[in-house]
């Protein structure tokens, strides 16, 4: 059964594919958040803060290092994760980085990727009606 | 319709007034925003609301990191 996902505005007023989802880790509350489905993205990207909330030793996790669109590298910290969204739970390799910037400030997304994320699901963008259909 | 256009707008509103930090959500409403995740999870937790939604609102000044 197909499920159709409206575009969410955000705050620039552009409507993003944007999703709500859980993070699970084995012995955790899960995390509610969101992530922009991008078809864009190699892999899962996700804040390292919110694995820091959930107890992880970062350090105990293999540090890559990622390009981000536009060429930028950063480090990231690879992180096994399951990510639920309705009803389907994905077991992801999160690439985790810090989404601040040198004041601090929030400046990131989480995104959702090809490798682990696209792979479960047939999903289609719908920019004239700003919605995505996953099957 | 006019209701909805409101809310919507209060909602962008708000998100726009925590830009740089992150925020909790329920039901389409900002109910707390802070520095950190922590932050959020306690001033939500004040509000008896459990597992709200988490996530941080981009400020745009030197351009997004990921899109």
């Amino acid at each position: 059964m197909p499920i159709e996902i409206p575009y969410q505005r955000w705050l620039d007023g552009i409507k993003r594919p944007i999703i709500d989802v859980e993070l699970k880790l084995p012995n955790n509350k899960p995390h509610r958040t969101i992530a922009l489905v991008d078809s864009g993205a190699d892999s899962c990207v996700f804040d390292i803060e919110i694995f820091e909330v959930l107890g992880v030793n970062i350090d105990e996790y293999p540090t890559r290092r990622s390009i981000a669109a536009g060429g930028n590298r950063f480090n990231s910290v690879e992180i096994p994760v399951t990510i639920k969204f309705n009803n389907t739970e994905i077991e992801a390799r999160a690439n985790c980085c810090s989404f601040k910037d040198e004041d601090g400030n929030f400046i990131g997304m989480n995104l959702l990727g090809r490798d682990d994320f696209f792979k479960h699901f047939k999903i289609t963008f719908d920019e004239k009606k700003k919605l995505m259909v996953f099957e | 319709m006019a209701i909805a256009m409101k809310k919507e707008e209060k909602y962008i509103k708000d998100l726009k007034k925590c830009a740089g930090k992150y925020v909790a959500e329920v039901d389409h409403k900002i109910i707390a925003c802070g520095k950190t995740i922590k932050e959020v999870q306690q001033k939500a937790r004040k509000k008896n609301i459990k597992n709200p939604l988490i996530y941080g609102v981009p400020k745009a000044t030197k351009g997004h990191l990921f899109f």
